[in-house]
């Protein structure tokens, strides 16, 4: 009888348990940081998990990839920054386009307070600004 | 489809033995809420739940075994039974609902 009832109240805390993880997930506190991309059903109503997966996965390989590279271009400028009375020139590898700057300023434009401690470390660092 | 497979199938023993005889027995439902509870166990996606699962698994076996040697009913074993196998039922049809209909995952593409 005992057994029987251990195992009865364990399933029921087991439900309550499911539960809570159910009201979790459909809040949304454990979803990636990409989220829930809906690319529609296939005929039985099922997303077509070959083709978009890939897909998916791809996206995120190259955002990832175009990320890190604005990393690395967003650190070689902050390397050579000119600090000028009149002008501060920042300088970029050769080759560098004109899409990567904008999309590394506008994600700088996201977290201001990198820039500025960015910007604090380098004042002592001036040099005359180069015609 | 999954619902068909994972939840239901395990308890076709119990729904036909309430067909045929019009009632269902202890040592039938117990031993059925241990293996709906293995079943469970190896279905679900859950560390909890799959621990849980086979934790009240053998809990439910070893009460089989009781009810054997004794060859006795013990009180309330039919209802606490069948409240345990609602329970399992209730617990995978939510980790089921998530996966299938909220997730988009396919149940199973046969080849």
């Amino acid at each position: 009888m005992m057994l029987v009832t251990t195992g009865a109240v364990l399933s029921v805390l087991m439900l309550g348990g499911t539960f809570v993880w159910f009201v979790q997930e459909l809040r949304g506190s454990k979803r990636s940081v990409y989220g829930r991309i809906d690319l529609g059903k296939d005929d039985k109503g099922a997303p077509d998990d070959v083709t978009e997966r890939a897909t998916i996965e791809a996206l995120l390989e190259r955002a990832d990839a175009v990320a890190q590279k604005s990393r690395a271009l967003a650190e070689q400028a902050i390397q050579n920054i000119d600090w000028g009375k009149e002008e501060i020139v920042l300088r970029f590898p050769t080759g560098t386009s004109l899409e990567q700057i904008e999309f590394l300023f506008l994600s700088a434009m996201t977290a201001p307070t990198r820039l500025s401690r960015a910007s604090a470390k380098k004042p002592s660092q001036v040099a005359a600004p180069k015609s | 489809m999954s619902l068909i497979f994972l939840l239901v199938f395990p308890l076709l023993p119990l729904l036909f033995e309430f067909w045929v005889s019009g009632t269902v027995t202890e040592p039938s439902a117990i031993v059925v809420a241990s293996m709906y509870a293995f079943s469970i166990a190896f279905a679900t996606r859950l560390k909890f739940v799959f621990a849980l699962a086979l934790l009240i698994g053998v809990i439910f076996a070893m009460a089989f075994g009781a009810i054997v040697i004794r060859a006795q009913s013990l009180s309330h074993a039919l209802p606490l039974s069948i409240l345990a196998i609602l329970c399992f039922f209730g617990t995978h049809a939510l980790e089921r609902y998530k996966i299938h209909v909220l997730d988009g995952d396919p149940f199973f593409i046969l080849k």
